[in-house]
Protein backbone atom coordinates (compact mmCIF):
# COMPACT_ATOMS: atom_id res chain seq x y z
CA UNK A 1 0.00 0.00 0.00
CA UNK A 2 2.69 2.30 0.85
CA UNK A 3 4.73 1.00 -2.02
CA UNK A 4 2.00 2.11 -3.91
CA UNK A 5 1.05 5.69 -3.00
CA UNK A 6 5.00 6.78 -3.14
CA UNK A 7 4.68 5.15 -6.51
CA UNK A 8 2.30 7.48 -7.39
CA UNK A 9 3.78 10.33 -6.07
CA UNK A 10 6.75 9.55 -8.18
CA UNK A 11 4.35 9.02 -11.09
CA UNK A 12 2.70 12.19 -10.88
CA UNK A 13 5.85 14.66 -10.45
CA UNK A 14 7.67 13.21 -13.51
CA UNK A 15 6.97 13.95 -17.16
CA UNK A 16 8.34 16.58 -19.84
CA UNK A 17 8.08 18.81 -16.60
CA UNK A 18 9.31 17.35 -13.88
CA UNK A 19 7.20 18.52 -10.68
CA UNK A 20 9.41 18.03 -7.33
CA UNK A 21 7.60 15.60 -4.78
CA UNK A 22 7.36 18.09 -2.50
CA UNK A 23 4.98 20.24 -4.19
CA UNK A 24 3.41 17.27 -5.09
CA UNK A 25 2.77 16.24 -2.17
CA UNK A 26 1.39 19.50 -1.66
CA UNK A 27 -1.14 19.69 -4.31
CA UNK A 28 -2.34 16.74 -3.15
CA UNK A 29 -3.16 17.39 0.14
CA UNK A 30 -5.35 20.36 -1.77
CA UNK A 31 -3.17 23.31 -1.08
CA UNK A 32 -2.69 25.76 -4.03
CA UNK A 33 0.77 25.92 -5.71
CA UNK A 34 2.69 28.67 -6.00
CA UNK A 35 3.77 27.95 -9.47
CA UNK A 36 0.81 28.60 -11.65
CA UNK A 37 2.14 26.13 -14.19
CA UNK A 38 2.62 23.33 -12.19
CA UNK A 39 -0.79 23.40 -10.98
CA UNK A 40 -2.32 23.75 -14.26
CA UNK A 41 -0.20 20.69 -15.49
CA UNK A 42 -1.04 18.69 -11.72
CA UNK A 43 -4.84 19.38 -12.09
CA UNK A 44 -4.98 18.87 -15.21
CA UNK A 45 -3.18 16.51 -16.83
CA UNK A 46 -1.04 14.40 -14.12
CA UNK A 47 -3.46 14.20 -11.60
CA UNK A 48 -6.36 12.58 -13.79
CA UNK A 49 -3.65 10.34 -15.89
CA UNK A 50 -2.56 8.91 -13.08
CA UNK A 51 -6.57 8.37 -11.56
CA UNK A 52 -6.56 6.09 -15.18
CA UNK A 53 -3.85 4.62 -15.00
CA UNK A 54 -4.55 2.66 -11.48
CA UNK A 55 -8.16 2.49 -12.78
CA UNK A 56 -6.68 0.36 -15.60
CA UNK A 57 -4.50 -1.18 -13.56
CA UNK A 58 -7.17 -2.29 -11.49
CA UNK A 59 -9.48 -3.49 -14.19
CA UNK A 60 -7.40 -5.41 -16.37
CA UNK A 61 -5.34 -7.22 -13.36
CA UNK A 62 -8.86 -8.28 -11.47
CA UNK A 63 -10.10 -9.57 -15.17
CA UNK A 64 -7.01 -11.60 -15.66
CA UNK A 65 -7.30 -13.27 -12.82
CA UNK A 66 -11.04 -13.98 -12.74
CA UNK A 67 -9.85 -15.46 -16.82
CA UNK A 68 -7.28 -17.17 -15.48
CA UNK A 69 -9.09 -19.12 -12.49
CA UNK A 70 -12.06 -19.57 -15.20
CA UNK A 71 -10.39 -21.43 -18.29
CA UNK A 72 -7.69 -22.73 -15.62
CA UNK A 73 -5.33 -21.66 -17.69
CA UNK A 74 -1.95 -19.38 -16.99
CA UNK A 75 -1.92 -17.88 -20.38
CA UNK A 76 -5.35 -16.80 -20.04
CA UNK A 77 -5.57 -12.90 -20.17
CA UNK A 78 -7.85 -10.13 -21.87
CA UNK A 79 -5.90 -10.08 -24.47
CA UNK A 80 -6.08 -13.66 -25.35
CA UNK A 81 -9.36 -14.48 -25.38
CA UNK A 82 -10.20 -11.87 -28.00
CA UNK A 83 -11.85 -9.16 -26.37
CA UNK A 84 -9.46 -6.63 -26.93
CA UNK A 85 -9.29 -7.44 -30.58
CA UNK A 86 -13.23 -7.00 -30.17
CA UNK A 87 -12.74 -4.13 -28.71
CA UNK A 88 -10.17 -2.85 -31.40
CA UNK A 89 -12.73 -3.97 -34.22
CA UNK A 90 -15.11 -2.14 -33.64
CA UNK A 91 -13.30 1.38 -33.28
CA UNK A 92 -11.41 0.11 -36.67
CA UNK A 93 -14.40 0.16 -37.94
CA UNK A 94 -15.71 3.39 -36.79
CA UNK A 95 -12.44 5.46 -37.54
CA UNK A 96 -11.57 3.49 -40.83
CA UNK A 97 -14.61 2.00 -41.68
CA UNK A 98 -17.10 5.15 -41.32
CA UNK A 99 -16.11 6.60 -44.94
CA UNK A 100 -17.63 3.79 -46.95
CA UNK A 101 -20.06 2.87 -44.40
CA UNK A 102 -21.53 6.14 -44.73
CA UNK A 103 -20.94 6.39 -40.28
CA UNK A 104 -18.89 9.98 -40.72
CA UNK A 105 -21.69 11.90 -39.94
CA UNK A 106 -22.44 9.88 -36.76
CA UNK A 107 -18.54 9.97 -36.10
CA UNK A 108 -18.61 13.32 -36.17
CA UNK A 109 -21.40 14.19 -34.08
CA UNK A 110 -20.60 11.91 -31.07
CA UNK A 111 -16.45 12.03 -31.11
CA UNK A 112 -15.20 10.01 -28.17
CA UNK A 113 -18.25 8.47 -27.45
CA UNK A 114 -18.70 6.84 -30.56
CA UNK A 115 -15.04 5.14 -30.15
CA UNK A 116 -16.23 4.27 -26.41
CA UNK A 117 -19.56 2.70 -27.79
CA UNK A 118 -18.12 1.23 -30.94
CA UNK A 119 -15.08 -0.70 -28.36
CA UNK A 120 -18.03 -1.87 -25.93
CA UNK A 121 -19.88 -2.91 -28.58
CA UNK A 122 -17.03 -5.24 -30.27
CA UNK A 123 -15.85 -6.56 -27.03
CA UNK A 124 -19.37 -7.42 -25.88
CA UNK A 125 -19.74 -9.17 -29.30
CA UNK A 126 -16.93 -11.43 -29.08
CA UNK A 127 -17.75 -11.99 -25.79
CA UNK A 128 -21.58 -13.25 -26.48
CA UNK A 129 -19.48 -15.55 -29.58
CA UNK A 130 -17.35 -17.34 -26.81
CA UNK A 131 -20.26 -17.50 -24.34
CA UNK A 132 -22.09 -19.14 -26.75
CA UNK A 133 -19.01 -21.43 -28.31
CA UNK A 134 -18.39 -21.99 -24.18
CA UNK A 135 -22.16 -23.74 -24.49
CA UNK A 136 -21.12 -26.19 -26.58
CA UNK A 137 -17.72 -26.28 -26.23
CA UNK A 138 -17.32 -27.59 -22.66
CA UNK A 139 -13.34 -28.05 -23.09
CA UNK A 140 -11.56 -24.63 -21.57
CA UNK A 141 -8.57 -25.15 -24.13
CA UNK A 142 -10.72 -25.23 -27.03
CA UNK A 143 -12.21 -21.56 -25.42
CA UNK A 144 -8.88 -20.30 -25.66
CA UNK A 145 -8.37 -21.35 -28.84
CA UNK A 146 -11.38 -20.36 -30.19
CA UNK A 147 -9.95 -16.67 -28.53
CA UNK A 148 -6.86 -16.76 -30.32
CA UNK A 149 -8.56 -17.55 -33.52
CA UNK A 150 -10.72 -14.94 -32.67
CA UNK A 151 -7.72 -12.25 -32.46
CA UNK A 152 -6.15 -13.12 -35.42
CA UNK A 153 -9.32 -13.09 -37.54
CA UNK A 154 -10.29 -9.00 -36.15
CA UNK A 155 -6.38 -8.46 -36.76
CA UNK A 156 -7.30 -9.80 -40.69
CA UNK A 157 -10.31 -7.74 -40.75
CA UNK A 158 -8.45 -4.54 -39.16
CA UNK A 159 -5.61 -4.95 -42.30
CA UNK A 160 -8.54 -5.20 -45.01
CA UNK A 161 -10.22 -2.20 -43.71
CA UNK A 162 -6.94 -0.11 -43.88
CA UNK A 163 -6.31 -0.47 -47.30
CA UNK A 164 -9.75 1.02 -47.84
CA UNK A 165 -9.19 3.76 -45.53
CA UNK A 166 -7.25 7.21 -45.87
CA UNK A 167 -3.76 7.87 -44.56
CA UNK A 168 -5.01 10.30 -41.83
CA UNK A 169 -7.73 8.07 -40.31
CA UNK A 170 -5.44 5.11 -40.20
CA UNK A 171 -2.88 7.30 -38.66
CA UNK A 172 -5.81 7.85 -35.92
CA UNK A 173 -6.25 4.37 -35.39
CA UNK A 174 -2.73 3.48 -34.81
CA UNK A 175 -2.57 5.79 -32.32
CA UNK A 176 -5.61 4.40 -30.52
CA UNK A 177 -3.74 1.56 -30.87
CA UNK A 178 -0.69 2.44 -28.62
CA UNK A 179 -2.32 3.06 -26.10
CA UNK A 180 -3.45 6.46 -24.27
CA UNK A 181 -3.69 6.96 -20.94
CA UNK A 182 -3.65 11.13 -20.53
CA UNK A 183 -6.78 11.45 -22.77
CA UNK A 184 -9.71 10.87 -20.21
CA UNK A 185 -12.01 14.32 -18.63
CA UNK A 186 -13.21 13.43 -15.06
CA UNK A 187 -16.39 12.24 -15.72
CA UNK A 188 -14.91 9.35 -17.77
CA UNK A 189 -12.83 8.65 -14.64
CA UNK A 190 -15.70 8.89 -12.56
CA UNK A 191 -17.47 6.51 -14.54
CA UNK A 192 -14.35 3.97 -14.90
CA UNK A 193 -14.26 4.21 -10.95
CA UNK A 194 -17.78 3.90 -10.05
CA UNK A 195 -18.22 1.10 -12.71
CA UNK A 196 -14.75 -0.76 -11.68
CA UNK A 197 -15.80 -0.60 -8.02
CA UNK A 198 -19.42 -1.82 -8.30
CA UNK A 199 -18.19 -4.72 -10.14
CA UNK A 200 -15.62 -5.73 -7.80
CA UNK A 201 -17.78 -5.87 -5.10
CA UNK A 202 -20.26 -8.08 -7.24
CA UNK A 203 -16.80 -9.88 -7.93
CA UNK A 204 -16.57 -10.69 -3.91
CA UNK A 205 -19.52 -12.46 -4.00
CA UNK A 206 -18.03 -15.46 -6.06
CA UNK A 207 -14.12 -15.07 -4.36
CA UNK A 208 -15.62 -18.28 -2.59
CA UNK A 209 -16.92 -20.14 -5.99
CA UNK A 210 -13.80 -19.14 -7.92
CA UNK A 211 -11.65 -21.17 -4.90
CA UNK A 212 -13.62 -23.85 -5.59
CA UNK A 213 -13.52 -23.64 -9.46
CA UNK A 214 -9.85 -24.44 -9.03
CA UNK A 215 -10.65 -27.67 -8.05
CA UNK A 216 -12.35 -28.26 -11.35
CA UNK A 217 -15.82 -28.36 -12.45
CA UNK A 218 -16.80 -31.54 -11.35
CA UNK A 219 -15.66 -30.70 -8.01
CA UNK A 220 -17.23 -26.73 -7.55
CA UNK A 221 -20.01 -28.64 -8.65
CA UNK A 222 -20.20 -31.27 -6.53
CA UNK A 223 -19.92 -28.26 -3.52
CA UNK A 224 -22.95 -26.78 -4.49
CA UNK A 225 -21.07 -23.98 -6.52
CA UNK A 226 -23.73 -22.99 -9.54
CA UNK A 227 -21.80 -23.94 -12.38
CA UNK A 228 -23.42 -21.71 -15.38
CA UNK A 229 -24.56 -19.16 -13.29
CA UNK A 230 -21.11 -18.20 -11.46
CA UNK A 231 -19.26 -18.48 -15.20
CA UNK A 232 -21.88 -16.26 -16.61
CA UNK A 233 -21.46 -14.17 -14.55
CA UNK A 234 -18.06 -13.70 -14.23
CA UNK A 235 -17.30 -13.60 -17.94
CA UNK A 236 -20.43 -10.85 -18.18
CA UNK A 237 -17.81 -8.85 -15.86
CA UNK A 238 -14.48 -9.46 -17.52
CA UNK A 239 -16.62 -8.53 -20.92
CA UNK A 240 -17.90 -5.04 -19.67
CA UNK A 241 -14.22 -4.18 -17.69
CA UNK A 242 -12.38 -5.25 -20.67
CA UNK A 243 -14.10 -3.38 -23.05
CA UNK A 244 -14.61 -0.08 -21.48
CA UNK A 245 -10.97 -0.04 -20.63
CA UNK A 246 -9.98 -0.73 -24.45
CA UNK A 247 -12.28 1.60 -25.24
CA UNK A 248 -10.87 4.46 -23.20
CA UNK A 249 -7.47 3.99 -22.92
CA UNK A 250 -6.80 1.69 -26.02
CA UNK A 251 -5.44 -2.28 -26.10
CA UNK A 252 -3.41 -2.34 -23.01
CA UNK A 253 -1.30 -5.58 -23.49
CA UNK A 254 0.04 -8.38 -20.33
CA UNK A 255 -1.15 -5.89 -17.53
CA UNK A 256 -4.26 -8.77 -17.12
CA UNK A 257 -2.06 -11.31 -18.21
CA UNK A 258 1.09 -10.61 -16.06
CA UNK A 259 -0.15 -9.14 -12.68
CA UNK A 260 -2.30 -12.56 -11.20
CA UNK A 261 0.90 -14.17 -11.82
CA UNK A 262 3.26 -11.56 -9.65
CA UNK A 263 0.82 -11.55 -6.85
CA UNK A 264 0.39 -15.91 -7.08
CA UNK A 265 4.80 -15.50 -6.27
CA UNK A 266 4.51 -12.99 -3.72
CA UNK A 267 1.47 -14.43 -1.97
CA UNK A 268 2.37 -18.06 -2.43
CA UNK A 269 -1.57 -18.74 -2.79
CA UNK A 270 -4.32 -19.28 -4.70
CA UNK A 271 -6.85 -18.45 -1.96
CA UNK A 272 -8.95 -15.69 -4.14
CA UNK A 273 -9.85 -13.93 -0.83
CA UNK A 274 -5.87 -13.27 -0.99
CA UNK A 275 -5.37 -12.69 -4.81
CA UNK A 276 -8.26 -10.32 -5.27
CA UNK A 277 -7.39 -7.80 -3.24
CA UNK A 278 -3.74 -8.46 -4.16
CA UNK A 279 -4.22 -8.20 -7.80
CA UNK A 280 -6.26 -4.80 -7.44
CA UNK A 281 -3.23 -3.19 -5.28
CA UNK A 282 -0.49 -4.70 -7.93
CA UNK A 283 -2.27 -3.79 -11.31
CA UNK A 284 -2.32 -0.10 -9.77
CA UNK A 285 1.37 -0.38 -9.30
CA UNK A 286 2.44 -1.94 -12.45
CA UNK A 287 0.47 0.40 -14.59
CA UNK A 288 1.98 3.27 -12.44
CA UNK A 289 5.29 1.72 -13.00
CA UNK A 290 5.19 1.23 -16.64
CA UNK A 291 3.86 4.93 -17.33
CA UNK A 292 6.66 6.10 -14.96
CA UNK A 293 8.89 4.19 -17.61
CA UNK A 294 7.21 5.39 -21.04
CA UNK A 295 7.56 8.79 -19.34
CA UNK A 296 11.05 8.63 -18.49
CA UNK A 297 11.27 7.73 -21.81
CA UNK A 298 14.45 6.86 -24.52
CA UNK A 299 16.42 10.34 -25.44
CA UNK A 300 13.21 12.74 -23.76
CA UNK A 301 10.80 11.09 -26.34
CA UNK A 302 8.11 9.59 -24.46
CA UNK A 303 7.21 5.42 -25.33
CA UNK A 304 3.87 4.59 -26.01
CA UNK A 305 2.68 2.85 -22.97
CA UNK A 306 1.37 -0.01 -24.74
CA UNK A 307 5.19 -0.91 -25.50
CA UNK A 308 6.43 -0.38 -22.19
CA UNK A 309 4.23 -3.04 -20.79
CA UNK A 310 4.85 -5.35 -23.01
CA UNK A 311 8.15 -5.29 -22.97
CA UNK A 312 7.95 -5.40 -18.94
CA UNK A 313 5.27 -8.07 -18.65
CA UNK A 314 6.56 -10.40 -21.17
CA UNK A 315 9.66 -11.11 -19.73
CA UNK A 316 7.94 -11.61 -16.67
CA UNK A 317 5.47 -13.97 -17.50
CA UNK A 318 8.41 -16.09 -19.06
CA UNK A 319 10.75 -15.93 -15.76
CA UNK A 320 7.72 -16.68 -13.86
CA UNK A 321 7.26 -19.55 -15.95
CA UNK A 322 10.81 -20.81 -16.17
CA UNK A 323 11.41 -20.26 -12.30
CA UNK A 324 8.30 -22.74 -10.91
CA UNK A 325 8.57 -26.31 -12.92
CA UNK A 326 5.40 -27.02 -12.27
CA UNK A 327 3.40 -23.94 -12.30
CA UNK A 328 0.49 -23.42 -10.62
CA UNK A 329 -2.24 -21.16 -10.61
CA UNK B 1 -42.53 -50.71 20.83
CA UNK B 2 -39.55 -49.55 19.89
CA UNK B 3 -39.32 -46.63 17.43
CA UNK B 4 -36.85 -46.98 14.54
CA UNK B 5 -34.76 -43.95 13.93
CA UNK B 6 -35.64 -42.17 10.73
CA UNK B 7 -32.16 -42.19 8.52
CA UNK B 8 -31.57 -40.56 5.13
CA UNK B 9 -33.28 -42.38 2.19
CA UNK B 10 -32.14 -42.72 -1.26
CA UNK B 11 -34.06 -44.15 -4.37
CA UNK B 12 -34.18 -44.02 -7.86
CA UNK B 13 -37.27 -44.59 -10.09
CA UNK B 14 -36.82 -46.22 -13.54
CA UNK B 15 -33.30 -44.71 -13.67
CA UNK B 16 -31.34 -45.42 -16.89
CA UNK B 17 -27.72 -43.93 -17.12
CA UNK B 18 -25.50 -42.85 -20.29
CA UNK B 19 -24.51 -40.64 -22.63
CA UNK B 20 -25.96 -37.99 -24.77
CA UNK B 21 -24.30 -37.65 -28.19
CA UNK B 22 -25.19 -35.48 -30.85
CA UNK B 23 -28.68 -35.63 -29.40
CA UNK B 24 -29.05 -39.39 -29.52
CA UNK B 25 -29.58 -41.63 -25.75
CA UNK B 26 -26.88 -44.21 -25.39
CA UNK B 27 -27.58 -45.88 -22.15
CA UNK B 28 -25.05 -47.64 -20.75
CA UNK B 29 -27.43 -49.14 -17.51
CA UNK B 30 -31.24 -49.54 -17.53
CA UNK B 31 -33.36 -49.80 -15.17
CA UNK B 32 -32.07 -48.91 -11.77
CA UNK B 33 -33.70 -49.33 -8.68
CA UNK B 34 -32.19 -48.41 -5.63
CA UNK B 35 -33.74 -48.08 -2.44
CA UNK B 36 -32.08 -47.66 0.77
CA UNK B 37 -33.26 -46.40 3.65
CA UNK B 38 -30.50 -47.11 6.82
CA UNK B 39 -26.76 -46.77 6.86
CA UNK B 40 -25.52 -48.89 3.98
CA UNK B 41 -21.90 -49.42 2.63
CA UNK B 42 -22.29 -50.17 -1.21
CA UNK B 43 -19.24 -51.39 -3.07
CA UNK B 44 -20.11 -51.06 -6.73
CA UNK B 45 -18.11 -53.86 -9.08
CA UNK B 46 -17.80 -54.49 -12.54
CA UNK B 47 -15.07 -54.63 -15.19
CA UNK B 48 -13.48 -51.35 -16.85
CA UNK B 49 -16.15 -49.45 -18.87
CA UNK B 50 -19.24 -51.39 -17.65
CA UNK B 51 -20.69 -48.36 -16.22
CA UNK B 52 -19.70 -48.11 -12.76
CA UNK B 53 -18.56 -44.66 -12.65
CA UNK B 54 -21.13 -43.15 -14.93
CA UNK B 55 -23.90 -44.47 -12.30
CA UNK B 56 -22.03 -43.02 -9.34
CA UNK B 57 -21.41 -39.90 -11.51
CA UNK B 58 -25.37 -39.75 -12.27
CA UNK B 59 -25.89 -40.51 -8.88
CA UNK B 60 -24.09 -37.21 -8.08
CA UNK B 61 -25.54 -35.30 -10.55
CA UNK B 62 -22.67 -34.41 -12.23
CA UNK B 63 -24.21 -35.87 -15.44
CA UNK B 64 -28.10 -35.99 -16.31
CA UNK B 65 -30.01 -39.31 -16.39
CA UNK B 66 -31.24 -40.40 -19.00
CA UNK B 67 -34.59 -41.31 -17.59
CA UNK B 68 -35.56 -42.06 -14.58
CA UNK B 69 -35.79 -40.03 -11.60
CA UNK B 70 -33.07 -39.94 -7.95
CA UNK B 71 -34.98 -39.50 -4.66
CA UNK B 72 -33.50 -38.30 -1.03
CA UNK B 73 -35.74 -38.15 1.39
CA UNK B 74 -38.78 -39.21 -1.42
CA UNK B 75 -38.32 -35.72 -2.72
CA UNK B 76 -36.87 -35.59 -5.83
CA UNK B 77 -33.15 -34.31 -6.81
CA UNK B 78 -32.73 -32.39 -10.23
CA UNK B 79 -29.59 -30.38 -9.92
CA UNK B 80 -27.00 -29.53 -7.99
CA UNK B 81 -26.84 -27.04 -5.65
CA UNK B 82 -26.06 -25.47 -1.82
CA UNK B 83 -28.75 -27.33 -0.13
CA UNK B 84 -28.09 -31.01 -2.32
CA UNK B 85 -23.98 -30.53 -1.88
CA UNK B 86 -25.10 -30.36 2.22
CA UNK B 87 -27.00 -34.23 1.57
CA UNK B 88 -24.30 -35.42 -0.75
CA UNK B 89 -20.17 -35.36 -1.24
CA UNK B 90 -18.16 -36.97 -4.02
CA UNK B 91 -14.75 -37.97 -4.13
CA UNK B 92 -13.61 -38.42 -7.96
CA UNK B 93 -10.15 -39.66 -9.30
CA UNK B 94 -9.30 -36.77 -11.63
CA UNK B 95 -8.55 -34.18 -9.37
CA UNK B 96 -7.16 -30.99 -10.83
CA UNK B 97 -3.43 -30.17 -9.59
CA UNK B 98 -2.70 -26.80 -11.00
CA UNK B 99 -3.20 -25.24 -7.68
CA UNK B 100 -1.22 -24.08 -4.64
CA UNK B 101 -3.98 -25.10 -1.86
CA UNK B 102 -2.39 -27.00 0.59
CA UNK B 103 -3.77 -30.22 2.45
CA UNK B 104 -5.57 -28.36 5.04
CA UNK B 105 -7.07 -25.90 3.01
CA UNK B 106 -7.79 -28.73 0.64
CA UNK B 107 -9.53 -30.48 3.33
CA UNK B 108 -11.53 -27.03 4.33
CA UNK B 109 -12.95 -26.70 1.26
CA UNK B 110 -15.49 -29.63 2.54
CA UNK B 111 -16.73 -26.89 4.94
CA UNK B 112 -17.31 -24.50 2.03
CA UNK B 113 -21.28 -26.12 1.91
CA UNK B 114 -21.66 -24.52 5.60
CA UNK B 115 -19.35 -21.41 5.84
CA UNK B 116 -20.32 -17.66 5.16
CA UNK B 117 -19.96 -15.79 2.11
CA UNK B 118 -16.39 -15.45 3.05
CA UNK B 119 -15.79 -18.78 3.91
CA UNK B 120 -14.89 -18.04 7.34
CA UNK B 121 -14.30 -21.10 9.46
CA UNK B 122 -15.97 -21.83 12.73
CA UNK B 123 -15.18 -23.76 15.56
CA UNK B 124 -17.24 -27.00 14.69
CA UNK B 125 -15.65 -26.32 11.01
CA UNK B 126 -12.21 -26.50 12.77
CA UNK B 127 -13.14 -29.57 14.38
CA UNK B 128 -14.79 -31.34 11.72
CA UNK B 129 -11.78 -30.97 9.62
CA UNK B 130 -9.01 -31.87 11.99
CA UNK B 131 -11.20 -34.48 12.88
CA UNK B 132 -11.63 -35.85 8.89
CA UNK B 133 -7.70 -35.81 8.77
CA UNK B 134 -7.22 -37.30 11.66
CA UNK B 135 -9.31 -40.13 10.07
CA UNK B 136 -8.00 -40.52 7.08
CA UNK B 137 -4.30 -39.96 8.65
CA UNK B 138 -3.14 -36.91 7.13
CA UNK B 139 -2.31 -34.78 9.59
CA UNK B 140 1.69 -34.67 9.12
CA UNK B 141 0.85 -33.59 5.73
CA UNK B 142 -1.51 -30.59 6.44
CA UNK B 143 0.85 -27.78 5.26
CA UNK B 144 1.42 -29.72 2.23
CA UNK B 145 0.79 -28.45 -0.85
CA UNK B 146 -1.96 -30.64 -2.50
CA UNK B 147 -0.30 -30.76 -6.17
CA UNK B 148 3.12 -31.98 -4.51
CA UNK B 149 1.81 -35.50 -2.64
CA UNK B 150 2.18 -38.60 -4.41
CA UNK B 151 -1.47 -40.27 -6.36
CA UNK B 152 -2.30 -42.38 -2.78
CA UNK B 153 -1.64 -39.21 -0.55
CA UNK B 154 -3.71 -36.96 -2.72
CA UNK B 155 -6.29 -39.65 -2.48
CA UNK B 156 -6.64 -39.85 1.12
CA UNK B 157 -6.93 -36.42 0.88
CA UNK B 158 -9.89 -35.94 -1.15
CA UNK B 159 -11.39 -38.58 0.97
CA UNK B 160 -10.68 -36.52 3.71
CA UNK B 161 -12.71 -33.46 2.17
CA UNK B 162 -15.45 -35.21 1.46
CA UNK B 163 -15.69 -36.69 5.02
CA UNK B 164 -14.91 -32.77 6.25
CA UNK B 165 -18.53 -31.97 4.30
CA UNK B 166 -19.89 -34.95 6.51
CA UNK B 167 -23.02 -35.43 4.00
CA UNK B 168 -25.46 -38.49 4.94
CA UNK B 169 -24.60 -39.69 1.75
CA UNK B 170 -20.80 -39.99 -0.05
CA UNK B 171 -20.14 -41.55 -3.39
CA UNK B 172 -16.57 -42.53 -4.11
CA UNK B 173 -15.52 -43.03 -7.57
CA UNK B 174 -12.50 -45.63 -7.20
CA UNK B 175 -11.32 -44.13 -3.64
CA UNK B 176 -8.75 -46.41 -3.68
CA UNK B 177 -6.98 -47.20 -6.69
CA UNK B 178 -3.52 -45.44 -6.49
CA UNK B 179 -3.00 -46.99 -2.82
CA UNK B 180 -1.27 -49.92 -2.26
CA UNK B 181 -2.87 -53.23 -0.57
CA UNK B 182 -1.97 -52.12 2.87
CA UNK B 183 -3.35 -48.40 2.72
CA UNK B 184 -6.46 -49.99 0.18
CA UNK B 185 -7.72 -52.11 3.55
CA UNK B 186 -7.34 -49.32 5.84
CA UNK B 187 -9.50 -46.99 3.70
CA UNK B 188 -11.74 -49.85 3.29
CA UNK B 189 -11.88 -50.30 6.60
CA UNK B 190 -11.84 -46.83 7.42
CA UNK B 191 -15.19 -46.23 5.15
CA UNK B 192 -16.53 -49.07 7.29
CA UNK B 193 -16.37 -47.54 10.71
CA UNK B 194 -17.90 -44.22 8.87
CA UNK B 195 -21.04 -45.71 8.17
CA UNK B 196 -21.40 -47.74 11.16
CA UNK B 197 -20.69 -45.24 13.57
CA UNK B 198 -21.96 -42.08 11.81
CA UNK B 199 -25.05 -43.69 10.31
CA UNK B 200 -24.09 -42.90 6.28
CA UNK B 201 -24.70 -44.42 3.13
CA UNK B 202 -21.52 -44.94 1.56
CA UNK B 203 -21.78 -45.98 -2.18
CA UNK B 204 -18.29 -46.50 -4.17
CA UNK B 205 -17.36 -47.97 -6.97
CA UNK B 206 -13.87 -50.16 -6.57
CA UNK B 207 -11.87 -53.03 -8.17
CA UNK B 208 -11.15 -54.19 -5.04
CA UNK B 209 -13.30 -57.14 -4.77
CA UNK B 210 -11.91 -59.25 -2.12
CA UNK B 211 -12.26 -56.15 0.33
CA UNK B 212 -15.97 -54.99 -1.11
CA UNK B 213 -17.35 -58.80 -0.13
CA UNK B 214 -15.11 -58.63 3.35
CA UNK B 215 -16.68 -55.10 4.40
CA UNK B 216 -19.40 -53.95 2.63
CA UNK B 217 -23.49 -54.89 3.09
CA UNK B 218 -24.37 -54.98 -0.66
CA UNK B 219 -22.72 -55.10 -4.09
CA UNK B 220 -24.11 -54.07 -7.38
CA UNK B 221 -22.19 -55.50 -9.87
CA UNK B 222 -23.02 -53.90 -13.20
CA UNK B 223 -22.13 -55.92 -16.25
CA UNK B 224 -23.77 -55.71 -20.18
CA UNK B 225 -25.67 -52.89 -18.84
CA UNK B 226 -27.38 -54.25 -15.97
CA UNK B 227 -27.52 -54.47 -12.57
CA UNK B 228 -27.35 -57.24 -9.93
CA UNK B 229 -28.24 -55.51 -6.72
CA UNK B 230 -27.94 -58.28 -3.75
CA UNK B 231 -26.40 -57.75 0.04
CA UNK B 232 -23.04 -59.07 0.16
CA UNK B 233 -24.05 -61.91 2.48
CA UNK B 234 -26.44 -63.28 -0.45
CA UNK B 235 -23.43 -62.87 -2.98
CA UNK B 236 -21.14 -64.82 -1.33
CA UNK B 237 -23.44 -67.31 -0.69
CA UNK B 238 -24.52 -67.88 -4.16
CA UNK B 239 -20.86 -67.63 -5.77
CA UNK B 240 -22.12 -64.75 -7.79
CA UNK B 241 -18.62 -63.20 -8.01
CA UNK B 242 -17.35 -66.28 -10.04
CA UNK B 243 -20.69 -65.79 -12.66
CA UNK B 244 -19.44 -62.19 -13.31
CA UNK B 245 -15.53 -62.32 -12.80
CA UNK B 246 -14.17 -65.87 -13.76
CA UNK B 247 -12.05 -66.96 -16.41
CA UNK B 248 -10.59 -69.73 -17.56
CA UNK B 249 -7.66 -68.80 -15.57
CA UNK B 250 -8.94 -67.55 -12.10
CA UNK B 251 -11.93 -68.15 -9.56
CA UNK B 252 -12.85 -66.43 -6.62
CA UNK B 253 -12.11 -68.08 -3.56
CA UNK B 254 -14.82 -67.03 -1.22
CA UNK B 255 -12.83 -68.81 1.87
CA UNK B 256 -9.91 -66.29 1.66
CA UNK B 257 -11.99 -63.40 -0.52
CA UNK B 258 -9.45 -63.69 -2.86
CA UNK B 259 -8.67 -64.47 -7.17
CA UNK B 260 -7.03 -67.50 -7.43
CA UNK B 261 -5.75 -69.34 -10.10
CA UNK B 262 -7.21 -72.62 -11.15
CA UNK B 263 -4.60 -75.62 -10.97
CA UNK B 264 -3.96 -77.30 -13.99
CA UNK B 265 -3.22 -81.12 -13.66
Amino acid sequence: MLVLIITWLINISIGSISIPLKEVFKFLTGQHLENETWHTILIQLRFPKSLTLILVGVGLSISGLLMQTLFRNVMAGPSVLGISSGAGLGVALLLMGSGWLGWEKMEQAFGQISIVMSAVIGATLVLLLILLLSLKLKNNLSILIIGLMLSALTAALISVLSVFSTAQKLQEYLFWGFGNVSNLGFDAILFLFVLITLLSIWIIKFLKPLNLLLLGENMAQSMGVRLAFTKNSLLIIVGIIVGVITAYVGPIAFVGLAVPHIARMLFKTSDHKVLFPAVILLGALMMLVCDSIAQIGINGQVIPINAVTSLLGAPIVIYLIFKQKNYQI
Amino acid sequence: MIKEPTYIQLQTKNLSVGYTTSGKKIPIVDNIHIDIHKPTFVAILGKNGAGKSTLLRTLAQLQPALSGTIHINQKIVKNSSNDEAKLISVVLTEVEKGHQFNVYEMVAFGRSVYTNWIDQLTVQDKMMIENAMKWTGIQHLRHQKVAELSDGQRQKVLVARALAQDTPIILLDEPTVHLDVHHAMEMFHLFRKWVDEHQKILILTTHEIGLATQLSDEIWIIDQGKILQEPTVKILENNTIDQFFNTELIHFNKMIHTFEYIKTK
